[in-house]
C-alpha cells in the first residue's frame, strides 16, 4: 500500500523528496485524488504526495487583479475568497469543483470559459515547484507580462505531475462579471441544434460558431439573476444537471438564433454564451470542427517526457503520471 | 559624392531602422530581401559612408530601387528616402540616359518591326531582354507635323499638350486621340515646339542638374497661358510639376474636373487600372483618376490588389535590376489577371509597357491601353 | 596547423554553401557583402553581426533540409522574420547563417467556424488581420509593427500589443505548431483545437525567441470583432496622475482592452510626424482607453470609465467619434516609436513591467533617473499591463552617452524587479538582458532553463548567446554599435 504524504509547509515536502532521493522511489504528486478515485491510477507509486494541507492565499494584490495562492485550495474555496473582493478567477472547472486548484490545473486543462478567457493556463502567470531532488524553483512572475526566460510555467503545467511538485500558483484574476442569466427552452430536437452555426454563418454572413463542447459539472457557484423568468434557482439548477451536453459559443448568440434555440435547447446562458442540450451525440457528431471537452489523459507516454524528467530532476526518484485511466 | 557628404546625408536621413517601411517596399515584398527594402537600403549607403562597403556592394541594391516612393508615407521618422537615392545614383549615372534621343527610340521602332527585338526577347542578357520587351508591339510615332483639329464651339478654353519621349516615339496614337477628344470636348490645342524629353529620368537616375535643365527648358517651352499642360505620362506630370506654375494633367483628370460636354460612351468591359506610382504616392492623384475613370467610362474600374505597389517598372530601373524587377511584375500581372480583364488601363508609358509584356508572357489576349484609347477605340458611333 | 585548419574551415563552408545553393536555387542564397550587411541587425541597433549567409526558404521540406545541412555542418544558425525585433533575436555570432523566413508568407487554411488559421511563419501580422476580417474575426495580439512583423517572429518573441490588456500576449493564441528542432526532425506541438493533452511544448516554444526551433506552421486562434468600439482620449497634467488613473480603472475592476499613456515628449514628436493624432501637445500626458464588446456592455463600461477618468479632472477628454478618427489615434500611437527617432540618430526602447499598482511609482524614478542622467526620454506605455517603455534618444557615436543609456536602462530594470516586476513584457531578453536575467531568477532556475533548451538544441547552434547568459561568455562577438563607430 503506497504511502500518503500530506505535508502542511513547503519545507515539509522538500525534505519528504530530499529523504526520497537516491531511494529509487516512485513518488505520485496529487491533490484530493478525485479524478484518481474516478479513473484509477495507472502504476501504483510508493508514495502519493498530496498538496490538500497546502491551502494557502500566499499573497493577494486587488489593485493589480493577482494573487498568489497554494495548489491544496479547492476551486470553490478560491473562487468565494475571491468574490469577497468583486474578483474571479476566469475559468470554471468541467470538473469536479472540490478538487484542488492544481489537480485542474496540471491535468490537461479545460473551463467553461474557454472560448472568452482562453483555457486556465492563459490565467496563470507564474508559480513555485519543487524539483524531485527537493529544489524549489519559481517560474514565471507575479506580474501580468513576462517573456523573461523560457516559459516553464506552461512547459510544467499540464505535466500531470511529472516534472514537478507544484506548492502555488500566481493567478490572473478578473473582475466579478455581472450575474448570469439562465433562460430555459423545450428540450425536443436537438440533435438538429449543432447546424444551426454553421447555417447561420452561410445565410448571414455573419459568424456565428460554436467552440467547444462540454459536459456539466456538478455545477458552479454562480449568481441567479431573479430576472429569470418564472423558474426558480432550485428547478434551474435541476434542469442544468439533467442535460448531458453543453456548447459554449465564443461569440454573443445572436438574437435570430435565440429564437431558433427555443426549439431545441434545454437552456441558454447568454452571458457566457453557452447552451445546454440533452443528447450527447451531437458532441460526437460534430468533433472535427468542436473539440469535445472532457479529455482524460490518453496514458501514451509523451514522447519528450523522459527526457524532460531527466533533465528537470537529475536524480533517479521519478515522478510519476498525475493520473491515468486504467487500460 | 565623398563619403562624408554621404555621412551627412544619411545622418540626417533618421532612420531608426524600426522596419515599418517593409511592407510597402513592392521588391522586398517580391523577394522578401532585407537588402531589397528601403531600410536595407539606407543601411547600406550608411555603410559605404562609414566605408564598411564599397560601391560595387551597394550599387544591386540601390539600383533595384523602383524609386515609387510608397515607403516615405510609412515612414514615421519622415526619411526623405527619394533624395537619398537621387544622390546616391549620381555618382555613377545610368548609361542608358544618354541614350534617350530621338534617333535612338527611331531605331528601336526598326527593330522592333524588322523583328529583332522579338529575338532579343527570348535571347541574349536579362538586360538586352528587359530592353526590347520595353518596346511595345507596335509602336507608333506622334507625327511632326501634326495639328490638332479645332475645338468644338464654344471654345472653352486651352491646353497645351506634353509630347515626352517615350509616349511620342511609341504611343503616338494615345496622343493624336487625346488631341481629338480635347477638341471634341471643346479645347483648343497646342502644341508648342519643345524638348524632346523633360528630364525625368535624368533626374532620378543620376544626373539631377541636367534633369533640372530639361524640366527648365520643357516648362519654358509650355508657358504660354493655357488652363492646363496635358500630360499621358503620370512620372513626366511629376516631374513638371514640380517646377511648372500651370496644373500638369492626365487628359481625363483635366476633362473631369472641367465637366463633360457630352459624356464619352464605352462598351461594357471589365477594365483593370493600376495606378502609376507617381500618381499615387508623389501627385497624390490616384483616388481622383479612379473617380474619373469611372465616371467618364461608366465602367466599374477594378484594381489589383495591393494596388499601392509598383508594377516593376520603375521608370528604367527595370533594364537595371531586371531579375527584381520581373519578380515584383509577375506579382502585379498575378493580381490583375484575377480579375480576369477584357482590357488592361495604365496611365504611365514604362508602367504601360511593362504590363504589357507581363501580360502577353502570361497569356493576357485583351488590350493595355491609356483610357482615352478606350474612349475612342470602343466608342460607339 | 592554422592554415590547414582554415583551408579546411574555408572548404567546409564552401561546401555548405554549394549545398544550400543545390536546396533553395542560387537566387535564394545571399552571400555577397551587401546582403550580408543589411542582415546585421534587427531594430534594436545597439548590437551588430554581419552574417556569413542569409538563406531565405519557401517550404518546409527546404527549412528542413537546411536545418539537416546545417547541423551536419554544426554551424551556428538562426530563423529571422521582418527584422522587427527590439533585442537583437535575429542576430549570429559571426561565421552563421541566418535563414530569412519572409518568403514563407503564405496563409494556409482560414477555418472560420473552428475560429483557426493556419499560417507559415512568414505571414505579416497585419496580413492576416486583412484576410481573416470579411470573416468577422480578428488576430488579437498588435504588437506596434504588426503592419510589418511576421507572425513567426511574434511567436518567438512572444509579442504583445496595446490589446494584449484584455486579449493577453501571442501564446495564449497559438493552438499548435509544427517546429523544425535544431538538427532537422520535425514535431508537432499543441493541438488544433489548443487543448493541451500532455506538456505545453507550445506554450514553452512561444518566448522562446528562436532557440528551441523554427516554426514552420503555426495554428492560431482568431476571436470574432466586437460589435461596437469605444476610444477615449483623456488629457493629464503629468504622467503619474494618468497612471494614478490607470491604476483606479483597474482596481474599480474595468475591462478596457487597451489601457495606453503616453507622455508629453511622444505626444510631440507623434503630433510631428505623418502619423499625426490630433493629439493635446501641451498635456503631461495623454491616456487612450478602449473598450469593446456587445452594445450593452460597451455602453455599461464606457459610463463607468467617463465617471473615472473625468474625476481626475482631464485637461481634454474625448470619445473617437468615427472609425478614422479612432484608426487615426491608434496609428499615432503606434507610429509614435518611428516618431521618436527624429528626436535624435539613435533612439532605445526600454522594456520593463510593474504590478499595475506600482506604475505611478516607477513612472517617478523613471523621471528620478532622466533628471540624473540629463537623457532625453521619451514614455509610451501599455499601461493596462504596467509593461513601461522609456525611449532614450542618443547618439551611438558617443561612447560615452552609450554607456549612460545602457546604464539607465539597467537601473530602471533593477528598479522593476524591486518592485515585484519583470525586466521584460514583450522584447524579449535576447542579447541585451541576459545579465539581468540572473537577477530576476535563481541560478538554479536558470540552470534548469539552460537544461531544457539542450534536449532541444543540444549544441547551442540555433541562435545561440540569446535569452539565456552565455556559458562560454562570449557575448561580446556579437559587436555593440558604438565599438563599430569608433
Amino acid at each position: 500500500m503506497a504511502d500518503l504524504w500530506a505535508p502542511a509547509s513547503i519545507e515539509e515536502a522538500q525534505e519528504l523528496l530530499r529523504q526520497t532521493r537516491d531511494k529509487d522511489r516512485t513518488v505520485l504528486p496529487c491533490g484530493r485524488r478525485t479524478r484518481m478515485k474516478r479513473h484509477g491510477v495507472l502504476e501504483q507509486p510508493n508514495s502519493f504526495l498530496s498538496a490538500e494541507n497546502l491551502t494557502q492565499v500566499l499573497w493577494f494584490d486587488a489593485e493589480d487583479r493577482t494573487c498568489e495562492v497554494q495548489v491544496g485550495i479547492d476551486l470553490i474555496s478560491l473562487q468565494q475568497t475571491l468574490h469577497e473582493r468583486r474578483l474571479e478567477w476566469g475559468v470554471c472547472s468541467p470538473q469536479d469543483q472540490s478538487g484542488t486548484l492544481g489537480g485542474l490545473c496540471l491535468a490537461p486543462d479545460h473551463s467553461f470559459f474557454t472560448s472568452s478567457m482562453g483555457f486556465p493556463r492563459d490565467q496563470i502567470l507564474g508559480g513555485q515547484w519543487i524539483l524531485a531532488d527537493g529544489t524549489s524553483i519559481r517560474t514565471g512572475a507575479r506580474v501580468v507580462k513576462s517573456v523573461a526566460g523560457y516559459d516553464l510555467t506552461r512547459l510544467l503545467l499540464g505535466s500531470q505531475g511529472q516534472l514537478a511538485f507544484c506548492v502555488s500558483l500566481v493567478l490572473k484574476l478578473r473582475p466579478q462579471p455581472p450575474r448570469i442569466f439562465w433562460y430555459q427552452f423545450p428540450a425536443e430536437n436537438a440533435p438538429s441544434l449543432p447546424h444551426f452555426g454553421i447555417r447561420h454563418s452561410e445565410q448571414q454572413g455573419n459568424l456565428f460558431t460554436c467552440g467547444s463542447i462540454e459536459r456539466i459539472p456538478a455545477f458552479a457557484s454562480h449568481e441567479i439573476s431573479p430576472e429569470c423568468g418564472e423558474q426558480s434557482l432550485a428547478s434551474l439548477q435541476e434542469e442544468f444537471q439533467k442535460s448531458t451536453s453543453r456548447v459554449h459559443f465564443p461569440s454573443p448568440i445572436p438574437e435570430e438564433l435565440l429564437e431558433t434555440l427555443q426549439a431545441d435547447a434545454l437552456a441558454v446562458d447568454i452571458a457566457n454564451h453557452t447552451v445546454a442540450f440533452q443528447q450527447e451525440s451531437m458532441a460526437i457528431t460534430y468533433q472535427g470542427k468542436w473539440q469535445s471537452g472532457l479529455r482524460i489523459p490518453s496514458g501514451k507516454p509523451f514522447p519528450w517526457a523522459g527526457e524532460l524528467a531527466k533533465s528537470m530532476t537529475q536524480t533517479s526518484n521519478t515522478f510519476h503520471l498525475f493520473s491515468k485511466r486504467m487500460p | 559624392m565623398s563619403n562624408s557628404s554621404l555621412l551627412e546625408m544619411t545622418a540626417a536621413f533618421d532612420c531608426m531602422h524600426c522596419g515599418l517601411c517593409l511592407e510597402s517596399c513592392p521588391t522586398y515584398r517580391a523577394t522578401g530581401q532585407e537588402t531589397q527594402s528601403p531600410r536595407g537600403r539606407i543601411a547600406l549607403v550608411r555603410a559605404l559612408a562609414e566605408e564598411r562597403l564599397d560601391y560595387a556592394d551597394v550599387l544591386p541594391s540601390l539600383n533595384a530601387c523602383l524609386l515609387c516612393r510608397a515607403c516615405e508615407p510609412a515612414c514615421p521618422s519622415r526619411v526623405d528616402y527619394h533624395t537619398l537615392v537621387d544622390e546616391f545614383r549620381q555618382a555613377k549615372p545610368a548609361k542608358l540616359l544618354s541614350w534617350m534621343k530621338p534617333a535612338f527610340f527611331a531605331l528601336l521602332r526598326f527593330l522592333r518591326r524588322c523583328g529583332v527585338l522579338s529575338l532579343a526577347e527570348r535571347i541574349g542578357t536579362p538586360t538586352s531582354r528587359a530592353l526590347a520587351a520595353s518596346v511595345p508591339s507596335q509602336p507608333t510615332l506622334f507625327p511632326t507635323h501634326f495639328t490638332p483639329p479645332s475645338p468644338q464651339l464654344p471654345q472653352r478654353g486651352t491646353v497645351l499638350l506634353h509630347l515626352g519621349c517615350v509616349q511620342k516615339s511609341f504611343f503616338g496614337d494615345s496622343l493624336k486621340s487625346t488631341a481629338n477628344l480635347l477638341a471634341a470636348q471643346g479645347f483648343q490645342v497646342e502644341i508648342p515646339a519643345q524638348p524632346f524629353c523633360c528630364g525625368s529620368s535624368h533626374s532620378h537616375f543620376g544626373e539631377p542638374e541636367k534633369g533640372n535643365q530639361m524640366r527648365t527648358e520643357t516648362v519654358a517651352a509650355l508657358s504660354q497661358s493655357a488652363d492646363a499642360i496635358i500630360s499621358l505620362a503620370a512620372g513626366c506630370s511629376a516631374h513638371l510639376q514640380e517646377q511648372s506654375s500651370i496644373p500638369v494633367l492626365d487628359p481625363l483628370l483635366f476633362l473631369n474636373q472641367q465637366g463633360w460636354r457630352t459624356p464619352p460612351v464605352t462598351k461594357k468591359l471589365r477594365a483593370v487600372w493600376d495606378p502609376p506610382c507617381q500618381l499615387d504616392h508623389v501627385l497624390n492623384q490616384a483616388g481622383a483618376m479612379r473617380r474619373a475613370l469611372q465616371e467618364c467610362t461608366h465602367l466599374q474600374i477594378l484594381e489589383p490588389e495591393d494596388a499601392e505597389l509598383c508594377c516593376g517598372a520603375g521608370g528604367m530601373s527595370y533594364a537595371l535590376a531586371p531579375e527584381v524587377s520581373d519578380a515584383v511584375t509577375q506579382d502585379k500581372i498575378e493580381k490583375i489577371l484575377r480579375h480576369k480583364p477584357d482590357v488592361v488601363l495604365s496611365t504611365n508609358p514604362p508602367c504601360r509597357m511593362r504590363l504589357e509584356t507581363g501580360l502577353r508572357k502570361a497569356g493576357f489576349k485583351g488590350e493595355i491601353l491609356h483610357p482615352v484609347e478606350l474612349l475612342t477605340v470602343f466608342s460607339q458611333p | 596547423m592554422d592554415s590547414e585548419k582554415s583551408t579546411a574551415g574555408r572548404m567546409k563552408r564552401k561546401h555548405l554553401l554549394v549545398d544550400l545553393k543545390h536546396i533553395l536555387g542560387k537566387a535564394h542564397v545571399l552571400t555577397d557583402p551587401g546582403s550580408l550587411l543589411a542582415y546585421e541587425s534587427d531594430a534594436l541597433t545597439l548590437f551588430r553581426s554581419r552574417p556569413s549567409a542569409v538563406i531565405l526558404p519557401k517550404t518546409e521540406t527546404e527549412v528542413i533540409a537546411c536545418a539537416k545541412r546545417l547541423h551536419q555542418a554544426q554551424i551556428p544558425w538562426a530563423a529571422r522574420g521582418a527584422g522587427t525585433g527590439l533585442s537583437g533575436g535575429a542576430l549570429v555570432p559571426p561565421g552563421g547563417v541566418v535563414m530569412a523566413l519572409t518568403r514563407m508568407n503564405r496563409i494556409l487554411e482560414i477555418d472560420p467556424v473552428g475560429m483557426r488559421a493556419k499560417v507559415q511563419p512568414g505571414v505579416v501580422n497585419a496580413a492576416l488581420g486583412r484576410a481573416v476580417e470579411p470573416y468577422g474575426l480578428r488576430f488579437a495580439p498588435d504588437p506596434a509593427s504588426q503592419t510589418v512583423s511576421t507572425l513567426g517572429g511574434n511567436l518567438a518573441e512572444n509579442a504583445g500589443g496595446p490589446q494584449c490588456f484584455l486579449h493577453g500576449t501571442t501564446t495564449n493564441h497559438v493552438f499548435a505548431l509544427r517546429v523544425v528542432l535544431p538538427d532537422g526532425t520535425v514535431e508537432d506541438w499543441g493541438t488544433p483545437s489548443g487543448v493541451q493533452d500532455g506538456f505545453d511544448l507550445r506554450g514553452f516554444f512561444a518566448g522562446s525567441e528562436g532557440t528551441v526551433g523554427i516554426a514552420v506552421s503555426i495554428d492560431l486562434r482568431l476571436i470574432p470583432q466586437p460589435d461596437e468600439v469605444c476610444t477615449f482620449l483623456a488629457g493629464y497634467d503629468s504622467v503619474t496622475k494618468a497612471c494614478e488613473v490607470v491604476s483606479t480603472l483597474v482596481a474599480k475592476g474595468l475591462q478596457p482592452v487597451a489601457l495606453e499613456v503616453m507622455d508629453q515628449n511622444a505626444i510631440r514628436a507623434v503630433e510631428d510626424s505623418v502619423f499625426r493624432a490630433g493629439l493635446p501637445v501641451d498635456a503631461g500626458a495623454v491616456l487612450l482607453v478602449e473598450i469593446e464588446g456587445s452594445k450593452d456592455s460597451v455602453q455599461k463600461e464606457k459610463e463607468a470609465a467617463r465617471t473615472i477618468l473625468q474625476s481626475f479632472h482631464p485637461s481634454v477628454f474625448k470619445q473617437a467619434a468615427t472609425a478614422e478618427e479612432r484608426t487615426q489615434l491608434w496609428k499615432g500611437r503606434k507610429g509614435a516609436g518611428g516618431a521618436l527617432g527624429r528626436l535624435a540618430p539613435d533612439s532605445y526602447v526600454m522594456d520593463g513591467v510593474v504590478p499595475r499598482s506600482q506604475l505611478a511609482a516607477i513612472m517617478t524614478y523613471v523621471e528620478e533617473v532622466q533628471k540624473e542622467t540629463g537623457l532625453h526620454v521619451a514614455n509610451l506605455f501599455h499601461a493596462g499591463d504596467g509593461n513601461i517603455h522609456p525611449h532614450f534618444s542618443y547618439d551611438a557615436r558617443d561612447a560615452e552617452q552609450c554607456a549612460t543609456v545602457e546604464d539607465a536602462g539597467a537601473r530602471i530594470l533593477r528598479k522593476c524587479l524591486e518592485l515585484g516586476g519583470s525586466i521584460t513584457g514583450e522584447h524579449g531578453i535576447g542579447l541585451e538582458k541576459e545579465n539581468l536575467l540572473a537577477e530576476q531568477y535563481t541560478s538554479e532556475e536558470i540552470n534548469l532553463m539552460e537544461r531544457v533548451r539542450q534536449i532541444f538544441n543540444p549544441d547551442d547552434l540555433l541562435n545561440p548567446g540569446k535569452g539565456l547568459p552565455m556559458k562560454r561568455g562570449c557575448s561580446e562577438v556579437f559587436r555593440r554599435h558604438a565599438i563599430s563607430h569608433g
